[in-house]
């Protein structure tokens, strides 16, 4: 079902984007070990109301809660959504935007393969930033001697995968609506924002996608994450789906 | 469906909102002819082709391209079909070359002779950038890549827009003349009938998303004659009551007489009153154009 031009073809048009994304997250995941002793003397310092202090105590405890807290939680689920929006937002609306589409789909191929062809390379360009970057994580932290439970962060990184690729199709899907990329990812923009909402109240705090993505029960408890990785499955095919559904019926 | 039709629809219907882009339209293109589809902009030539091609979905009808249906059969039929849209844009930032191989990847049958053929023919440079390209040079190169498959059928929108004369000539002379040796059909839509005049088999006259008239370009040319007669006085208008006259224009004592029959009768009976001046004219596909559709095609 890929097509192997069209695939090549769309890491080449996202090239920058990859590049400048990767820089970005790998820098920010050397300064998490390179920043870890630093940190440890926050602990010693009285940061309430902004910090909880039992909280606090409890990251700095060990080297694994640190990067955890710092990586999955905080800065890959962050940056990942959002190169997931910008990576997402010219999938299609960009080949509209340009008037390319009449072009690229008078070829054989029929419209659902274009469409996946074209999420799949956005997601396996996503994929790739969020697993050099944490292997950039895994190997800065080994080489400065701190111990890192490595096969539990790789399993929450996947986590974090899955649940930026679902913000990458529902973009994709504004995408597909909206012929034109700046307005497709602000639109975008503006709902993953809101899909945070109900991560600021304690009862509605399930119902967000980015918990989903942070799985903590896996991190505090290590109960493995069925249940956030089968939301975000279903998630992310309705958007696939949906935003096929729009694009087979556009005229071009 | 038969085989005899490289293109052949039935009602097929397009409408955007309110607006009729093509209404039941009933074409039908015999395999192996060059077909103009010709009409002003906005006539829903180009919505046609897209149809055929899958670019748009039809709100109703059948059509079916090299025996395929355009519902059910729309990859197949771009195997098999090349499509040049009006002033094509491809990837700005890809190369000539680079286009090249990108397009190579989808197809099962490629020609890289034909490809280096027109390289050399319309001197395009492989290294060169696309959107250092001119629309007549990008044309060029959309027209190539949509021959080097070797489709059964080329459906080809304003191809010749932005060529300079020598390669517009050389469009009509050498590529259509191959596509034809080869036993393929091209169905061209445009609103230049100059063109049009030297290429097609046949021709589609289409109107306000309607194809008001279709036959080939040698019968309408014989069937459509006009008598242009200065008479020396004013003749009894019992001599325009023939059934064959379609229209009658007069300017002093000089007539336009527009005949869709009886063309030897009607000569007789202004021969045998006075006259100064008596001549048959066969009416270019413009006048033809004006008097199904009352408008005028414009002219490049």
């Amino acid at each position: 079902m890929i097509n192997s031009a069209l695939f090549i073809k769309e890491l080449v048009e996202n090239r920058i984007k990859f590049w400048i994304a990767l820089v970005i997250l790998s820098v920010m995941a050397l300064a998490i070990p390179l920043l870890f002793d630093f940190t440890k003397e926050l602990e010693h310092m009285d940061l309430s109301p902004l910090v909880n202090p039992e909280e606090l105590s409890f990251i700095l405890s060990n080297y694994h809660n640190y990067a955890w807290s710092q990586w999955t939680a905080k800065n890959l689920t962050q940056f990942a959504s959002l190169a997931a929006i910008v990576l997402g937002m010219g999938a299609l609306a960009g080949e509209m935007a340009y008037g390319t589409a009449p072009f690229l789909l008078s070829k054989p191929l029929t419209r659902r393969q274009v469409y996946m062809t074209k999420t799949g390379a956005g997601i396996f360009l996503l994929g790739l930033i969020i697993c050099i970057s944490t292997l950039v994580l895994i190997a800065m932290s080994a080489m400065l001697g701190y111990e890192l439970h490595v096969g539990s962060l790789i399993t929450s990184t996947v986590v974090v995968f899955v649940g930026a690729s679902v913000i990458y199709l529902g973009t994709a899907f504004f995408s597909t609506l909206i012929p034109d990329p700046v307005k497709a990812g602000v639109v975008a923009g503006l709902f993953w924002a809101l899909a945070a909402v109900p991560g600021f109240f304690q009862a509605t705090v399930p119902y967000s996608v980015y918990y989903q993505m942070k799985a903590i029960p896996y991190w505090l408890y290590g109960d493995f994450p069925w249940f956030s990785l089968l939301v975000l499955f279903g998630l992310g095919y309705l958007f696939f789906e949906g935003g096929n559904y729009y694009w087979n019926r556009k005229d071009f | 469906m038969t085989n005899n039709w490289a293109v052949q629809t039935r009602a097929l219907n397009k409408d955007y909102g309110r607006k009729r882009a093509v209404v039941d339209l009933n074409l039908e293109v015999p395999s192996g002819t060059i077909f103009a589809l010709l009409g002003l902009n906005g006539a829903g030539k180009s919505t046609v082709l897209k149809m055929l091609v899958g670019l748009v979905r039809p709100n109703a009808g059948e059509g079916f391209c090299l025996g395929m249906d355009i519902h059910s059969r729309e990859n197949e039929i771009r195997q098999k079909v090349g499509y040049l849209g009006a002033e094509p844009r491809i990837y700005g930032y890809m190369t000539v070359l680079q286009a090249i191989k990108f397009c190579r990847g989808f197809y099962r049958e490629w020609d890289d002779g034909i490809v280096k053929h027109y390289l050399d023919v319309f001197q395009l440079a492989g290294a060169t950038k696309l959107n250092q390209l001119s629309q007549g040079q990008k044309n060029q190169l959309a027209l190539l890549l949509a021959l080097a498959p070797k489709p059964d059928l080329l459906l080809l929108d304003e191809p010749t827009s932005g060529f300079d004369p020598v390669k517009r000539r050389l469009f009509f002379n050498a590529v259509l003349k191959e596509m034809l040796a080869e036993g393929k059909t091209v169905l061209l839509a445009s609103h230049q009938l100059e063109d049009m005049e030297r290429v097609a088999d046949r021709v589609g006259l289409m109107h306000r998303g309607r194809l008001v008239h279709t036959c080939p370009l040698d019968e309408l040319r014989d069937r459509e004659k006009e008598i242009r007669v200065v008479f020396q006085k004013e003749p009894p208008s019992e001599l325009f009551n023939n059934p064959g006259i379609v229209e009658l224009k007069k300017e002093g004592m000089a007539y336009r007489i527009l005949i869709s029959d009886g063309l030897e009768e009607i000569w007789q009976s202004c021969a045998a009153f006075p006259h100064y001046a008596l001549d048959v004219i066969s009416p270019d596909l413009e006048d033809i154009f004006l008097r199904y559709t009352g408008e005028g095609l414009q002219r490049d």
